[in-house]
């Protein structure tokens, strides 16, 4: 078995838009998650980040490359190992509202999955349910209460308990902290860190908050319109990154403490991101980029590993 | 510092919180059912329309018995009477009580009404359903969702009276016969409505996780996506049942829809047509007074519905 | 010096089927000409009711302005009827709110829809107004604005859209601002363009800025003064530095805790606020953050604090800064690092 839970090579998803158009979301993207790791997914949004997510957790076909778990093939499955393979690749998803279907009792909701696997049944389903809710900071005789009476952070902490039910060994959190209020956010990433160090997990973060990912991310890529422009560990992505575009992104985070005001040099990108539908030739951010050099309208530059942990595709480089 | 008036130096030594949970809910509890009913009850339309429902359908089934004639039951003697305390609204030509008919035509009225809608609840959200979830699906679900909306729009094409008096060709005109071709065409609007409330419920991230966890199609269809658009159905069945209630009685006065001699509020109306201008005025408004009284009770209750179903409303 | 803007005491509260939520309960704040104070909280806590009761557009029958003033410029904002308020909003105070289509009409022409605004408000002429959006565009950092004139909202990206907001909120020159989350919707690169125009505004212009934000790195990079909300109360106010330097509140010391220090390298565990707001259904009688506060004392759950104030500008709404509170000096610094 390799190093890897998770090895994405070579990941297209296009979406058709009509006859002629299509949208490509993700556009070959390659990268690895080793096991007990989380790795930290950003961009601005529309890059594609969830898409990805929902590709690598088999919620959308691929249009090609692959996806493997544990070394396996997960398109190259079928039948009841197919099934296994789904069950330990969870997702959380990022509306505390749209992710909770209002018209279920929050107990079924919880054991949605350990219906669908028939894993417990009876009093122990019940139990089990009740474990999941106190493990995730709730208490018992929430179960029988409906989704809208919880608060957003009380939801999410559901979601995460729901995905929870199965035993998955790996998660994609897409933005699950986006909707929270700051001293949510705060409890949300510790109950996932708790998780993660007490069951083994491995996480695809993915979030728009950067210090957060920081935090909680053992490596980051950063994603422009449907590409990984740049993937390295969280400290090397802060104090060396590479790509223009992690520059400008970084630059844009706003200061912590008043006093610093001004010291933060600001990338200001011109214009806007480009249209999907019609993206620009040769490199993706080069319309907006600073240091565009005249091969960035040639051509895509190649997905390369520059120094040990530190990928990046960039002419530059 | 705004002092309060009582002394609390006292107070100043640690909270024991143990009593607090902070994760509690306040608020009490609702249910959506019963959140729905509250709105509804507030809405005077609404309830007046449901009132005068309740009523009318009550008066089909024991109208005709609170007196002691029989709809079809002719006394020529006893014809084009005007109201009285034997005859609550009148006679007809024939001597038929019109008190008696016109609670029969209800019964037919109400028959039409609700076949309508059992047609449109099983064919409608069927179609509507499999074809809105299968859309996107691979290939051959698009290939399915494609078919059955090719079938919806070439069905949506022919109108309702066409298919009507095509079918009176081949078969005897009467109740049956309007039933049949409601079903053939009356529940492309429910497989429209429904087929894009299910895109739009599709793509909710409560689906998603659903089918991420492994729950079947069957069980999405059945406790995701029908569940949270009940309401949507029930609104648009309050509307399908006064328009097909409207068609009968319009066919029936067409002479296409039920015959003569069976009660019909079409059929009475059609029957007192030459009459009117000598006076019997009580042949024509009866019938016309159910049908205008009929189709205002389930559209103000529909409204009411539809406003009560509204998140935003409060 | 009197006060651009002045709420005082305002409680705010909508009347819905199951009872009173009482959304505002005695919220008291000002902003000065030419600064910009940030009111910072959690979602619920009152920012938006805050800012529509300044604005008259506390959705009726059911909410209703119950006790305050408003005073703006010396005028009682709550006295005043609908008519009124039209005249004062769009030429005196504009708005920018967090979703941009709210403010815009997709169906007119994004120039079309500054014009509209001018002529009605400035009483220019057709090609005078034209020429002034124009100017606005630009200076809202719309390149390319003679074109874009003529454009539909739906072909601006979402900033862009903020940015023509901003334009028209600017249109009639007002004196203050109040924007409701302007940057919450957008990404962080455009989040720091919309801040940096709005500084460059402000500094132009003169103009005050009421900024609603739940980001502590928003209020860190533009505020000048800060009103920190809680449960429908202010809890804390002061200069930005007195609220991120000497914070009074431990509802204030709880959200500077929760938010990961970039600074720092080394992987600390977070530090959130336990629990959630009240439901302001049925509001605490004492001090509203008693059920997540770390250091509640008796006196809290049975009493709303009063306003102890710290300098001119620095006041908080909390029992510990009570003389008779114990000095656990220790535990209240370990509480705010
Ligand atoms: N189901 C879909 N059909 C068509 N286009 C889609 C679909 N999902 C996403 N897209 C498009 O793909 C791009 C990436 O979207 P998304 O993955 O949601 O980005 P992010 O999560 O980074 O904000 C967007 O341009 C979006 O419009
Ligand atoms: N139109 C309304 N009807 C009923 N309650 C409302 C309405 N608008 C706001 N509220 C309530 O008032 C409180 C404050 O809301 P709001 O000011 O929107 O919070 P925020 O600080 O997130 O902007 C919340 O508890 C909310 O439920
Ligand atoms: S008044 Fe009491 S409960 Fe409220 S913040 Fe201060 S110490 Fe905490
Ligand atoms: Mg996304
Ligand atoms: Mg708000």
């Amino acid at each position: 078995m390799s190093e890897y839970v998770l090895e994405v090579q070579e990941v297209k998803k296009h979406f058709k838009m009509g006859a002629r158009k299509t949208v490509k979301s993700v556009d070959g993207i390659s990268f690895a998650i080793r096991k007990g790791e989380t790795l930290g997914l950003v961009g601005e949004s529309g890059s594609g980040k969830s898409t990805l997510g929902r590709t690598i957790v088999g919620l959308y076909e691929t249009t090609s490359g692959n996806v493997l778990f544990n070394g396996e093939n997960t398109s190259n499955l079928n039948g009841k190992e197919k099934k296994e393979l789904s069950r330990q690749m969870q997702m959380i998803f990022q509306d505390p509202t749209a992710s909770l279907n209002p018209r279920m009792k929050v107990g079924d909701i919880i054991a949605e999955g350990i219906d669908a696997y028939k894993l417990l049944r009876g009093k122990e389903r019940k139990e089990r349910v009740i474990e999941l809710l106190e493990k995730v900071g709730l208490h018992a005789d929430h179960a029988k209460r409906f989704p809208h009476e919880f608060s957003g952070g009380q939801r999410q902490r559901i979601g995460i308990a729901r995905a929870l039910a199965v035993n998955p060994s790996f998660i994609v959190a897409d933005e699950p902290i986006s909707a929270l209020d700051v001293s949510i956010q705060a409890q949300v990433i510790n109950l996932l860190e708790d998780l993660q160090k007490e069951q083994e997990l491995t996480y695809l973060f993915i979030a728009h908050d950067l210090a957060m990912v920081k935090h909680i991310s053992d490596r980051i890529g950063v994603m422009y319109m449907g590409k990984l422009v740049e993937l390295t560990t969280s400290e090397t992505l802060f104090q060396d990154p590479l790509h223009p575009y992690t520059h400008a992104l970084l630059s844009a985070i706003p200061v912590t403490e008043p006093k610093l005001r001004g010291t933060r040099e600001r990338i200001m990108l011109s214009g806007d991101p480009p249209s999907p539908l019609n993206p620009p030739t040769g490199c993706p951010f080069r319309t907006r980029c600073p240091n565009a050099i005249e091969k960035c309208g040639e051509e895509m530059p190649k997905w390369k590993e520059i120094k040990e942990e530190h990928w990046v595709a960039c002419h530059l480089f | 510092m705004s002092q309060p008036q009582i002394n609390i130096d006292h107070l100043f030594r640690p909270a024991d919180k143990e009593s607090l949970h902070s994760d509690k809910i306040a608020r009490p509890y609702e249910s959506y059912g019963k959140e729905v009913i509250r709105k509804v009850v507030k809405n005077k339309m609404a309830v007046f329309g449901f009132v005068l429902l309740v009523v009318i359908i009550l008066l089909s089934i024991f109208g005709p018995h609170m007196v002691s004639h029989t709809p079809s039951k002719q006394n020529l003697t006893q014809g084009n009477l005007p109201l009285s305390s034997e005859h609550w609204f009148g006679t007809d030509d024939l001597g038929r009580d019109v008190w008696a008919r016109t609670w029969a035509g209800a019964r037919i009225s109400l028959v039409i009404g609700f076949a309508a809608a059992i047609i449109d609840l099983i064919i409608g959200v069927f179609v509507g359903g499999v074809s809105g979830y299968m859309a996107g699906r691979g290939k051959t679900g698009d290939r399915i969702d494609n078919l059955l909306m090719r079938i919806v729009e070439v069905l949506f094409g022919i109108p309702y009276l066409l298919v009507v008096i095509l079918l009176m060709v081949m078969m005897k005109p009467g109740i049956t016969t309007m039933i049949i071709a409601l079903s053939i065409t009356g529940w492309v609007g429910m497989a429209r409505i429904v087929r894009g409330q299910i895109l739009q419920l599709k793509q909710q991230e409560f689906v998603l996780a659903a089918e991420k966890l492994g729950t079947s199609h069957a069980k999405i269809i059945i406790r995701h996506l029908l569940p949270n658009m009940m309401g949507i159905i029930i609104v648009n069945l309050t509307f399908t049942i006064p328009s097909a209630i409207f068609a009968e009685s319009f066919l029936s006065f067409l002479g296409l829809g039920v015959q003569a001699p069976t009660a019909s509020w079409g059929t009475m109306a059609n029957d007192s047509l030459g009459v009117i201008l000598s006076g019997q005025w009580w042949r024509l408004f009866f019938p016309g007074l159910m049908i205008s009284l009929t189709m205002f009770a389930f559209n103000a209750f529909g409204d009411g519905l539809q406003d009560a179903l509204d998140p935003k409303s409060k | 010096m009197s006060h651009l803007l002045e709420v005082d005491d305002l409680k705010v509260s909508f009347h819905v089927s199951s009872g009173e939520i009482q959304a505002l309960r005695g919220v008291s704040f000002h902003v000065n000409s030419g600064e910009t104070l940030a009111v910072v909280g959690e979602s619920g806590c009152g920012k938006s009711v805050t800012a529509q009761a300044i604005m008259g557009m506390i959705p009726s029958p059911q909410g209703r302005v119950k006790e305050g003033r408003i005073l703006f410029k010396g005028q009682d904002l709550t006295k005043f009827n609908k008519k009124q308020f039209r005249s004062v909003r769009g030429s005196e105070i504009g708005m920018v709110f967090q979703d941009p289509m709210t403010s815009l009409n997709p169906t007119m022409k994004v120039g079309s829809q500054i014009d509209e605004v001018l002529v009605k408000n400035q009483k220019l002429s057709k090609k005078e107004a034209k020429q002034k959006t124009i100017e606005l565009l630009k200076l809202v950092g719309i390149s390319d604005a003679s074109s874009r004139y003529s454009q539909y909202p739906h072909e601006f990206s979402g900033g862009m859209r903020q940015r023509v907001v901003i334009a028209i909120a600017l249109a009639c020159n007002p004196e203050l601002i109040i924007a409701d989350e302007p940057t919450t919707a957008l990404d962080v690169t455009i989040q720091a363009q919309i801040l940096e125009l709005l500084k460059k505004l402000q500094k132009e212009r003169n103009t005050s800025i009421m900024l609603i934000t739940h980001d502590l790195g928003v209020v860190a990079e533009v505020a000048d003064r800060v009103a920190i909300m809680y449960a429908g109360v202010v809890v804390e106010s002061g200069r930005v530095e007195e609220i991120f330097e000497n914070p009074k509140h431990p509802y204030t010391w709880g959200l500077l805790n929760s938010v990961p220090k970039l600074e720092s390298s080394e992987k600390e565990r977070l530090i959130p606020i336990e629990g959630s707001p009240p439901d302001l259904f049925a509001p605490p009688k004492g001090c509203p953050f008693a059920e997540r506060c770390p250091f509640t004392m008796e006196v809290c759950l049975e009493h709303m604090p009063g306003k102890e104030v710290f300098s001119e500008n620095h006041q908080a709404r909390c029992w510990l800064n009570d003389p008779r509170a114990p000095k656990n000096e220790e535990l209240i610094a370990a509480g705010r690092e």
